[in-house]
């Protein structure tokens, strides 16, 4: 098993004894760091009073934020003579990676963009758009803070196999301050390229989102705040959340876009679409509000009508959550079996696609249950929204990669249990408690004997990872009665229901 | 600190050493920038060891300042060599046993994960620490923990079998 493996080879490769620390040199270089903190702090308001200044020399007067023009001057070379911009980029468009909006009972979406076709989009972008593609001093912080991050948020791609140039796609005044897109190659295995968005962010600089990593699978490696990476457009909410930016990656498409959904007599997602304009391979356009950007998604539509659509990659902020959904109020690592689940990026579409398009925008609970049936398939369980809409509680089924949905309830959040169900295609009942409570018994409607649930798995620990902790948050039983009578201890008190038709 | 509590951090300090510089080791690849690194990390305990004797679990503070002078370090692009050779190769050196070999590719594969990805491995799967620990100690959340640890798995398998495929050729 890759895990075992994994802890082995780690086990291993630390067999040597370190050399030990001397704790002389650590105490003296603490008091050197005690007396190097006090310069820092003095210095530190004078850094702060410089940036300040240069956001105030950037943005117009005014108090409000005011819209800067986006369109690119002529630019100018060493000489001084002025040149005409051709066309900023060509992408060749292939029939086989376009992605037509789907719906219910409609093809799912072609699989992510393989590396090549990641590459050479990139490869034939062009100049610089935006409206500071020619400030040299802004460039040169861009690319400063690329290879040196000091933003605020954390980099988690520290690769050494980056290689090439460092490509200013964008650098461009918005309302919300000076931003930029930066892209880098890397030769790493799966690993193609690096796309960061910088935005300024609280008067505090320049800072740089990710970098998220584009591999095979259309992936990055983990900014929360980015969806799968759509080749046919870079978009992303500026600081404060009120534009969006979106960068056609051929500028001679159109771009039109949705900021948000309503649901129709049948429960099913539609949309409204805008068309933006396209001014220099950049469409600006203001969000009705931040939180908006979560729920809109970009179109871009080629000279053959080819359309490819995709929620927006980097926003600003957190999503907004449904008051009915609930934070970590259990994780349940196995619920049923040994092991968990892998999730993976289209574990929940077939859920999506019950109310809309596969690239409707959705969020997911902090909290789920997983496990594995005897059969070897998975089992998870937790709440799934459209944006804006109110949190379902979900059970999927996943054989081979695919999942399948089991059961689908708005969740009710008084509910206790929040999800009991006979669900005859796993041959038993899954329960989840709920917040505040556990499951401790279980019977025939009118039987004498409670039986006890089979503990959880919450989690995993130990040196190997092997040690299971177990939880009665949830349970699975193996009963086919179509109604049980379930012992629950809410709050502290303890309340019998009966569960089932 | 006075000599009543520097004698309190030295104790400590000589106690955790070599279980945090193995840490490091995992997550930085390199012996000497592992030591550079968790002597620097106590240093920092130092000037904040009166609230960490005070809290419940410094070996996570210590832990956490570990793995941000990873960052730092990485950060800052030292000079990291992409495979730690000196350390893989002394260990074939020494140990011709089946398995090596896997080892070293599980190694290698672990250098190549993305920093947090390869913070949360080592904190997993060699600390045995809970998915709730690591994300206390990350500042994350337990989702991001969950998904930063299949994506990490995921990488690892296929590091694994594109290496493993090359050396069949």
């Amino acid at each position: 098993m890759l895990t075992d493996e994994l802890s082995e080879a780690m086990r291993d490769a630390v067999q040597r004894t370190p050399a030990a620390i001397e704790v002389g040199p650590v105490l003296n270089r603490a008091r050197r760091l005690r007396r190097h903190r006090r310069v820092r702090l003095s210095g530190g308001t004078a850094v702060l009073a410089v940036v300040a200044i240069l956001g105030i020399w950037v943005i117009h007067p005014g108090t409000a934020p005011t819209r800067p023009s986006v369109a690119t001057p002529p630019p100018t070379g060493s000489a001084g003579a002025t040149y005409q911009v051709g066309a900023l980029s060509r992408y060749p468009v292939s029939r086989t990676d376009a992605v037509v909006p789907a719906f219910r009972n409609q093809t799912v979406p072609a699989a992510p963009p393989s590396g090549a076709a990641v590459l050479a989009a990139f490869a034939q972008w062009g100049a610089t758009r935006g409206s500071l593609a020619h400030d040299s001093r802004f460039l040169t912080q861009v690319r400063r803070q690329w290879t040196h991050p000091t933003g605020p948020y954390s980099i988690e791609m520290q690769d050494p196999k980056m290689v090439g140039p460092i490509r200013v796609l964008y650098a461009g005044q918005t309302v919300d301050g000076p931003a930029a897109v930066v892209a880098q190659r890397s030769t790493d295995l799966l690993v193609h390229l690096y796309v960061g968005v910088m935005t300024t962010a609280g008067g505090r600089g320049l800072g740089l989102w990710g970098p998220n990593s584009v591999e095979d699978n259309g992936g990055d490696t983990g900014s929360p705040n980015s969806g799968r990476f759509d080749l046919h457009q870079v978009s992303f909410t500026t600081a404060a959340g009120h534009d969006l930016i979106v960068l056609p990656t051929n500028p001679a498409d159109t771009v039109t876009v949705s900021f948000d959904h309503s649901v129709d007599a049948a429960g099913q997602a539609v949309r409204s679409w805008r068309a933006v304009s396209v001014v220099g391979g950049v469409a600006t356009v203001a969000l009705p509000a931040p939180s908006k950007s979560w729920d809109t998604l970009v179109r871009t539509v080629t000279p053959t009508d080819l359309s490819y659509e995709s929620p927006v990659w980097i926003n600003a902020g957190h999503s907004p959550v449904p008051s009915n959904a609930f934070g970590l109020w259990t994780q349940v690592g196995a619920v049923v079996g040994k092991y968990a689940v892998g999730i993976r990026d289209n574990t929940y579409t077939p859920w999506v696609r019950l109310y809309g398009a596969a690239d409707e925008p959705y969020g997911v609970s902090e909290w789920s249950i997983e496990g594995t049936l005897p059969d070897h398939t998975g089992l998870l369980m937790r709440q799934i929204w459209l944006d804006g809409d109110p949190a379902h509680t979900v059970v999927l089924q996943i054989r081979k990669q695919k999942s399948s949905v089991l059961a689908d309830v708005v969740t009710k959040p008084t509910a206790r249990p929040l999800f009991a169900q006979h669900l005859p295609s796993i041959g038993g009942w899954l329960i989840a408690a709920g917040p505040n409570s556990t499951i401790t018994g279980y019977r025939d409607v009118g039987a004498r004997r409670w039986l006890t649930p089979p503990p959880a798995i919450s989690d995993w620990s130990g040196p190997n990872g092997n040690t299971p902790q177990h939880t009665r948050a949830a349970a699975y039983l193996s009963a086919n009665q179509t109604r049980l009578q379930l012992r629950l201890v809410i709050n502290g008190k303890t309340k019998d229901v009966i569960v089932g038709s | 600190m006075d000599r009543a509590s520097e004698e309190r951090f030295a104790q400590w300090m000589i106690s955790r050493g070599p279980t945090m510089q193995r840490f490091a080791f995992l997550l930085c690849g390199d012996w000497q920038i592992a030591e550079d690194l968790v002597q620097e990390a106590f240093a920092r305990c130092a000037l904040r060891w009166a609230q960490m004797e005070q809290i419940d679990n410094p070996d996570g503070y210590v832990r956490t300042v570990v793995i941000n002078q990873c960052r730092s370090h990485w950060r800052l692009r030292k000079a990291r060599p992409d495979h730690p050779v000196e350390a893989i190769e002394d260990r074939q050196a020494e140990d011709a046993t089946a398995g090596q070999a896997e080892r070293a590719e599980m190694l290698a594969a672990l250098r190549r994960l993305p920093a947090r990805q390869r913070a949360v491995v080592v904190c997993r799967y060699y600390e045995g620490l809970s998915e709730a620990e690591i994300a206390a100690l990350l500042g994350c959340s337990l989702g991001t923990v969950k998904s930063q640890c299949h994506k990490a798995l995921r990488s690892l398998r296929g590091m694994i079998e594109l290496e493993r495929q090359h050396a069949d050729r």
